[in-house]
């Protein structure tokens, strides 16, 4: 009963908010949506197997156009409870609002944090196998002339699977991804697959198309780039020269701007705490 | 006791088998080998009790923090084969913290003092490090089989050790875990004296092997039956290693694709033709259509087959698997599509077990209901199922639960949220209700879609045998949590998110959760004040709550009132654990 009673109040404000943010990611989600269409129509064209990609793309953008990372709880609870509603006339409404609203936990640009119920390690694993294809795309794509094409593969291949590939995770996203560090040559080619990697409208936000490649580069931005370098501290990108960071990165998160500036040393000490545990330092 | 006392008393003499020593019950307790016989003989009186534990060669462990391990080592001094698991089963989903605990050392430390004769250890979620590993191979002079699924915190390193220092070993099971590939080239440090492997499993190592090596270790390696390679090995190695191993029982072919060749294609299809012994086939990863006919010569004899990370589809697939009429066990992407369930059900009817897993979990589906329904129709030992789809209707659950009676496994995912039956739009309640009315022996189920407080009445009240339940988005009010918890005599484990199921029914039937091994609660409508009633009423309950780390704080500190978001309830003879992350608050 207490509960019940306590969540209708808070439920209130995060609804106003919702609605509000509402207006602002669908315009913002046109924004994202035109510029991947271009990008992946051109995708299409090379390979046939990027469908798949296009496809996740496409659904990727779909809720995240209707919700915000904050309170996509919020906003995604009163669809759920008219929907329920409408179609259980016994079940009362107060009910499920409360259930909803009162998970607090951060939701990925996927829809809800582990579901559909897939094991990370399966998830990972599809998401490679599609991203291979990208991944080979890119490399064409940073090349201007078929001996530079050339030269990037030999040279990917040669690196890749020991030293180029490094883990990318992004916070609020359950599923990590991996980026070869040997199809980019700077920060800026870097930034920018991540960003196409990782799309969230909410970053488009904070940016114009012109400034897209910086957003992650950006301490401004939603969002901070940051690395664990070769003794398990954790670094902004972009701070030492690119080839310095190439040789010293063993993995890459892409941290709320918000927690790499106030919580930025006590993830290091959880970090710390982490890699001591796996025997590493 | 007494009884036996008094009577000894009156007849002046003992029963002569009373006075046998300890020695010869341990002996007769190694002809029990069923875990639940040993359980229920040990209660008959001290001595069985005794020489039960005395005499104990195998242990499941089946939460990590149930027991202390060195009391558990202590209690069955002749362990020679341990498993232990840790982390809630939610921790594949992302659901579970990264750091909430699960730490294997303490237990390898403990049976490395206690056990030295162990001979078989397997770990479940949870975290082994390089140390555990190089624990466990300084500390079993018979060392013979480790296997760790869904494990991570350990490197090629780790594996190092273990080549270098089991020299008895037969299986190395490395199972869907995250391992971190330092470049050591572990295999080449298995000694070349070295023999014994049966088993190899490292498809989830991400690095590259030595294939000289690889070539070398399987061909001194005469009982070698499993092989499962991860994707650095390309087909024409592949074709190579089958040529080296034809006694293979079980193969997983790693990666499956590359140019076609019809030399190599040549090559595969007589490595294949000479393993006259494969039974099981697991891998083609990204499989290349061309290739599958070198399968061909192998499928009369193949009873499982796992293609479930295999993106192939059309007519190849079906063709494929259409010649696998022995198939008991299979597990498949939606790529088949209903048409290729149907040939499936018209091919393969003995059997047991069907995966069917999403290729695009946020895309269009491929399958319906249809497919589930033909399997269930002319399958007729069809036990086991985990379906993913995107639609459902009542009727057809209905119809598979009067094909299929005997389901001990019933796991339905309808991937999005809260779909109803898409034709009539009413709830799966009357869906659901037929499963577990019709399936009496069912042990294990996952419901999914619109549910209504309805569907848990029929669970609570005739699931007598269920074991686990999974339950998301589901139910209407506490009604549905207390059906639960007040029926499903035999429950085990509960897992619940996104349900709007609150304290009443969780305090109501508090001491059901005694008799139970866990209950994972997320995102429903807990307080933490009914989580400190729970933790005073019952204090063999381990009451943990996770919140965003972010906002921790001492729970001191916090009202009756304040949301739990993550809650994990678990039954222990240890105590609160000590190893908790900053995330975790023991209540």
């Amino acid at each position: 009963m207490r509960g019940g009673v306590a969540g209708p109040t808070a439920g209130e404000p995060p609804g106003t908010e919702a609605e509000a943010e509402e207006v602002e990611e669908s315009s913002a989600g046109d924004d994202e949506e035109l510029e991947l269409g271009l990008s992946l129509g051109s995708k299409k064209q090379q390979q046939q197997q990027h469908a798949p990609c296009r496809i996740l793309t496409a659904r990727d953008l779909q809720p995240a156009a209707a919700l915000s990372p904050d309170s996509s709880v919020s906003s995604s609870s009163p669809a759920a409870a008219a929907a329920a509603g409408g179609k259980r006339a016994e079940g009362p409404t107060a009910t499920t609002s409360p259930g909803t609203v009162a998970s607090g936990h951060p939701h990925s640009s996927f829809g809800v944090v582990g579901w559909p119920p897939i094991r990370q390690f399966r998830m990972n694993s599809l998401f490679n196998q599609a991203k291979e294809n990208t991944s080979e795309t890119d490399t064409k794509k940073t090349a201007t002339n078929e001996s530079d094409v050339q030269k990037d593969k030999e040279e990917g291949e040669k690196k890749g699977r020991v030293a180029g590939w490094v883990k990318v995770n992004m916070d609020g996203e359950v599923i990590g991804r991996k980026v070869d560090l040997n199809a980019h040559r700077s920060y800026k080619t870097l930034a920018l697959a991540l960003e196409l990697m990782f799309t969230k409208p909410s970053i488009g936000l904070c940016a114009s198309h012109n400034t897209n490649s910086l957003k992650l580069l950006d301490n401004s931005a939603e969002y901070q780039l940051t690395y664990e370098d070769r003794d398990g501290d954790w670094m902004l990108v972009g701070d030492v020269p690119w080839e310095m960071f190439v040789s010293s990165v063993k993995r890459l998160r892409i941290m709320r701007t918000s927690d790499a500036n106030g919580l930025g040393q006590r993830y290091q000490g959880i970090h710390r705490t982490i890699a001591s545990t796996r025997g590493r330092s | 006791m007494g009884r036996g006392g008094s009577r000894a008393a009156c007849a002046a003499a003992a029963p002569p088998w009373h006075s046998l020593p300890d020695e010869v019950w341990e002996h007769a307790f190694s002809f029990l080998p069923a875990a639940a016989d040993r359980g229920a003989a040990a209660g008959a009186c001290s001595s069985w009790l005794r020489a039960e534990r005395r005499s104990r060669r195998r242990l499941a462990v089946a939460n990590c923090y149930a027991a202390a391990p060195r009391d558990a080592v202590e209690r069955f001094p002749s362990v020679r084969a341990a498993e232990v698991k840790g982390k809630p089963h939610f921790a594949d989903f992302g659901l579970v913290p990264p750091a909430w605990g699960a730490a294997a050392a303490p237990w390898i430390a403990a049976a490395a003092d206690g056990w030295p004769l162990l001979e078989e250890l397997s770990f479940k979620r949870m975290v082994v490090t390089d140390e555990c590993l190089e624990m466990i191979a300084a500390s079993f002079r018979n060392f013979q089989v480790l296997r760790l699924v869904s494990c991570d915190g350990f490197s090629t390193a780790g594996l190092a050790a273990i080549a270098a220092g089991c020299r008895h070993l037969r299986e190395l099971d490395l199972q869907e875990n995250e391992i971190e590939d330092c470049s050591i080239h572990w295999l080449s440090l298995f000694p070349e004296s070295f023999t014994s492997l049966v088993t190899l499993n490292f498809s989830c190592l991400e690095g590259e092997v030595n294939i000289t090596v690889l070539e070398r270790l399987v061909t001194r390696c005469h009982n070698l039956k499993t092989l499962k390679l991860n994707n650095a090995i390309p087909l024409d190695k592949l074709a190579s290693l089958l040529h080296k191993a034809p006694q293979l029982v079980e193969l997983g072919t790693g990666k499956f694709s590359a140019d076609y060749h019809s030399d190599l294609f040549a090559k595969l299809e007589a490595a294949f033709g000479g393993c006259k012994s494969l039974r099981r086939l697991s891998g083609a990863w990204d499989a290349v259509p061309d290739y599958l006919p070198a399968f061909y010569c192998v499928c009369e004899g193949l009873t499982s087959l796992n293609l479930s990370y295999a993106t192939v589809r059309g007519p190849e697939l079906i063709k494929f698997i259409s010649r696998c009429r022995n198939l008991q066990q299979l597990w498949v992407m939606d790529l088949i599509e209903d048409h290729g369930l149907a040939v499936v059900a018209s091919s393969c009817n003995k059997l047991q077990e069907l995966r069917v897993f999403p290729s695009d979990p946020f895309g269009a589906g491929f399958l319906t209901e249809r497919g589930l329904v033909d399997v269930s129709a002319s399958c007729p030992m069809l036990e086991s199922v985990l379906y993913f789809c995107r639609r459902m209707t009542n009727e057809a659950l209905i119809t598979i639960a009067k094909n299929r009676p005997n389901f001990t496994c019933f796991r339905l995912c309808i991937l999005e949220p809260h779909t109803p039956d898409y034709i009539t739009r009413e709830p799966l309640d009357a869906g659901f209700s037929a499963i577990v009315e019709s399936c009496r022996g069912l042990r294990r189920l996952s419901i999914s879609g619109l549910l209504t407080d309805l569907v848990f009445k029929s669970i609570g009240a005739h699931a007598d045998r269920l074991e686990m339940l999974s339950i998301a988005f589901a139910g209407n009010s506490d009604l549905g949590l207390h059906y639960i918890l007040s029926g499903c005599k035999s429950l085990k484990k509960l897992e619940i998110r996104d349900c709007p199921f609150g304290d009443k029914p969780l305090l109501a039937n508090a001491a059901k959760l005694e008799t139970m091994r866990s209950l994972w609660m997320s995102s429903c409508l807990l307080t933490l004040g009914a989580c400190r009633q729970l933790a005073r009423k019952m204090p063999r309950l381990s009451v943990e709550i996770m919140n965003d780390p972010g906002r921790s704080c001492p729970l001191d500190s916090l009202p009756d009132e304040t949301p739990v978001e993550k809650l994990y309830v678990y039954r222990t003879i240890a105590g609160p654990r000590s190893d908790t992350p900053a995330c975790v608050q023991i209540v």
